[in-house]
C-alpha cells in the first residue's frame, strides 16, 4: 500500500481503486512502522469507498482492527446522499466515558483507600450479567429512558441538573425513536441499567498528578492532587442487541441498494432509506440509555463516596461525559461551505474547539474536555478540543490506548504472579469482578496511553490539559 | 470427544474467538454453544436444573451458528440463565430446536471469566470436512 508521510503526525494514503477520498492516518513514524502490514490501515481504506463520504477516511493514533470500520475510524457522511453504518458505531453504541471531580485532596482519601474501593465495587453492579440492586424501573421507565436519556436520571433524582450541562448532548439524543428498539434488546437492558458491564469498563478513584495548562485546568476546575472519578461504560446488552439486529438488516440493504461492500461488516444503508432511519432512531435510543446508565453509575459513585466519609464536603461534579461510539448529526465546513453531516465516531471522542456552541458556556473559552482513559496502572489524561480538529477531522480525536495483548497472552503473563499485589504495591488498589478480568485487563496489555496522547496533540487535534492516575479501581 | 477437547480459543487483540469441531452440524452447534459458555464462565460448574426450549434459523450454516449463539447471550441478559448442555436438532423445515439445561447464573458459583456483547461475522467461517464440521466464530469482548 501507497502511504506518503505528510508530517510528523500525519499519513496519507491516496486515493486508489474504489475509494472516493483519501485516507488520512494521525500517527508517529513509530506507530506506522508498527500498523504498516495490519488490516487496520486496509479498513480505512475500505470506509474510504462508501457512498456519501466527504473530507477523508480518518485514523487516530489508537487505531487498531475493528469489525468494519477500525477502532479510532472517524468518517463524515452527507446527511442527504451519504450512507450510516453500524459497523462505524460498534456493539456497544456510546460507550463513553465521564470524569468527575470532588473537593478532597488525595491525602484525604489515602487512608479510606481500601474501604472507598470496596465501597464502589460493592454499591455499583458489576460484571457479567450484572443487574443493579435496590432499583427496580418499570417498562415506561426504560421508555423513558430511552427517549430523554441522562435527562431522565436527573428527574428521577439520580443527579443534579447541572449534570446535565457537562454531557455531550446534554446527555441525549433528540432523534431516539424507542418504537425502534426491539423487544429482546429491551428485554436484554433491562435490570441493566445503572450497571458498569465487564471487560475493559471500570470506575477508577484517582487524582490530578501533573498539569500541563494551568490555565484551562482551572477553567475545568481541576488541580494538583484533586481526588477524580472516572466512569467508563455504555449501554450495555441494549446497545448491543440493537447493533446485532440492524447488521442483519443492513446485510440485506446494502445489497438492495447496490451498494459494493469490500467487507460484509462495512453493510450500511443510504441515511435517508427507511432502514437507515430505523438504524439511527434505535441506536439514538441505544446512546440515551447509555447516557442515562452513566448518570446513575455517577449516583451510585456518590453514594459509594459518602458511605465510608460523609455526604458533606465531598462536592462531586461532573467535569464532562464523552461518547466514544457513536454516529451523529453536526454541521461541519466542507470546502468553504458548512454541510450537515453524520460523523461516525468509532473508537473516537468529538473534540470541538474554544468557542464553539457546543462547549458548555463555562468552558466556552477554553474548548470542550476530551477524556482519554489508558490502563489500570498508569494514567488517564484530560485533554480539550482545538480549531486543527475541527477543521481537519470534524472535530475529532483520539479515544484510548488500545489493547498490545490478547486477553490469552494477557492472562498467560500473569501465572506465578500475583497483580493485585504488584499494584497495590504501586499504590493502586484492584478489585474486579473476577480474578480473570483483572489478569485481562493488566497494564502491560495495553499500549502506553501518553504515546497516543502526544501523537493527537503533535497533531494538532487536542491540547493536553492534565494528566490522572489511579488509586482505586473496579473492574467488571 | 469432550467437550472441552471440541473447542480451542483463538488469539485475537481486542477480542477472544473459538474454532470448534462436530462430527455433524448439530453437533458443531452445540460445541460452539458450550465453548461460547465455557469462554464467559466455567462451564463445567453448571448445574442442569432447567430446561429451556428455543427455535433458530438462518440462510446459511454461519447465519445458524450465529442466531444460536446470539441466543444464549440474549438468555443470560434478559433471563438471567446459563446453560452447559444443549440437544439440537433440525425440523423438516430447517428450523433449528435447541433445548438448552442450565440454571440462573450466579457469579460466586460459576466462575465467571468475561462478558460477551456479541456474536460477530468477523472471520465466521462454517466448513464442512472430512469426519464432520469445524467453525471459526469471534466472540466483541
Amino acid at each position: 500500500m501507497n502511504i506518503e508521510k505528510i508530517s510528523e503526525y500525519e499519513f496519507k494514503i491516496p486515493k486508489h481503486g474504489a475509494m472516493r477520498v483519501d485516507g488520512i492516518v494521525f500517527v508517529s513514524e513509530a506507530m506506522m512502522q508498527e500498523i504498516r502490514n495490519d488490516p487496520c490501515l486496509d479498513q480505512v481504506v475500505n470506509v474510504a469507498t462508501l457512498p456519501g463520504i466527504v473530507g477523508n477516511s480518518f485514523a487516530m493514533p489508537d487505531i487498531h482492527w475493528g469489525y468494519g470500520f477500525p477502532i479510532g475510524g472517524v468518517a463524515a457522511f452527507d446527511a442527504e446522499s451519504g450512507i450510516v453504518s453500524p459497523g462505524g458505531v460498534g456493539y456497544d453504541i456510546n460507550c463513553g466515558v465521564r470524569l468527575l471531580k470532588t473537593q478532597l485532596q488525595r491525602s484525604d482519601i489515602l487512608p479510606h483507600l481500601k474501604t472507598l474501593t470496596a465501597s464502589l465495587f460493592s454499591t455499583i453492579p458489576t460484571g457479567v450479567g450484572s443487574h443493579h440492586r435496590g432499583h427496580h424501573f418499570s417498562q415506561q421507565d426504560y421508555r423513558d429512558v430511552l427517549q430523554q436519556g441522562a435527562g431522565w436520571g436527573v428527574k428521577q433524582g439520580f443527579g443534579e441538573e447541572e449534570d446535565l450541562h457537562y454531557i455531550e448532548e446534554g446527555g441525549r439524543l433528540p432523534q431516539a425513536d424507542p418504537s425502534l428498539v426491539s423487544v429482546r434488546a429491551m428485554e436484554r437492558g433491562q435490570g441493566q441499567l445503572g450497571t458498569l458491564g465487564s471487560g475493559n469498563h471500570f470506575v477508577e478513584l484517582g487524582y490530578v498528578d501533573e498539569i500541563y495548562d494551568e490555565k484551562v485546568a482551572k477553567a475545568l476546575g481541576l488541580q494538583l492532587n484533586q481526588v477524580t472519578v472516572i466512569v467508563h461504560t455504555g449501554s450495555r446488552g441494549l446497545g448491543h442487541q440493537v447493533c446485532s439486529d440492524h447488521l442483519e438488516m443492513m446485510i440485506k440493504a446494502a445489497t438492495k441498494y447496490k451498494i459494493d461492500l469490500p467487507d460484509k461488516q462495512l453493510c450500511c444503508a443510504p441515511i435517508q432509506s427507511d432502514e437507515g432511519k430505523k438504524y439511527l432512531g434505535a441506536m439514538a435510543a441505544a446512546a440515551n440509555f447509555a447516557f442515562a446508565n452513566r448518570q446513575l453509575v455517577t449516583f451510585y459513585v456518590r453514594q459509594a463516596l459518602e458511605k465510608v466519609l460523609g455526604a458533606s464536603g465531598l462536592g462531586i461534579r461532573v467535569v464532562y461525559d464523552v461518547c466514544h461510539n457513536i454516529a451523529k448529526f453536526e454541521e461541519h465546513q466542507v470546502g468553504g461551505i458548512s454541510k450537515r453531516v453524520l460523523v461516525h465516531r468509532k473508537g473516537a471522542t468529538r473534540s470541538f474547539p474554544a468557542k464553539h456552541p457546543l462547549v458548555p458556556s463555562s468552558y466556552r473559552e477554553v474548548g470542550q474536555p476530551v477524556l482519554i482513559p489508558g490502563d489500570m496502572g498508569r494514567y488517564s489524561f484530560v485533554l480539550v478540543g482545538t480549531n486543527k480538529a475541527l477543521e481537519q477531522t470534524f472535530g475529532s480525536t483520539c479515544h484510548g490506548a488500545g489493547r498490545v495483548m490478547s486477553r490469552h497472552k494477557a492472562k498467560n503473563s500473569t501465572r506465578g504472579r500475583n497483580v493485585e499485589q504488584e499494584l497495590l504495591d504501586q499504590g493502586i488498589y484492584v478489585i474486579g469482578a473476577s480474578r480473570a478480568t483483572i489478569a485481562e485487563e493488566v497494564p502491560w496489555a495495553y499500549k502506553d496511553v501518553a504515546n497516543v496522547v502526544d501523537a493527537v496533540e503533535g497533531a494538532g487535534l487536542s491540547k493536553k490539559v492534565v494528566r490522572l492516575r489511579p488509586l482505586g479501581v473496579i473492574k467488571g | 470427544m469432550n467437550q472441552k477437547s471440541c473447542y480451542h480459543p483463538i488469539e485475537h487483540t481486542g477480542d477472544l474467538g473459538v474454532e470448534v469441531q462436530g462430527g455433524s452440524l448439530e453437533e458443531l452447534l452445540q460445541n460452539a454453544s458450550w465453548a461460547l459458555v465455557d469462554t464467559i464462565a466455567d462451564a463445567s460448574t453448571i448445574q442442569p436444573k432447567t430446561v429451556v426450549q428455543w427455535e433458530f434459523s438462518g440462510n446459511s450454516p454461519e447465519e445458524m451458528l450465529v442466531h444460536q449463539l446470539e441466543e444464549i447471550l440474549y438468555q443470560l441478559d434478559a433471563k438471567g440463565l446459563i446453560f452447559s448442555s444443549f440437544l439440537i436438532n433440525f425440523n423438516e423445515d430447517s428450523i433449528g430446536i435447541c433445548q438448552a439445561k442450565g440454571e440462573p447464573f450466579s457469579r460466586e458459583s460459576h466462575g465467571f471469566k468475561t462478558e460477551i456483547k456479541a456474536i460477530t461475522y468477523h472471520h465466521l467461517k462454517v466448513l464442512k470436512e472430512e469426519g464432520g464440521f469445524r467453525a471459526t466464530v469471534i466472540f466483541d469482548v
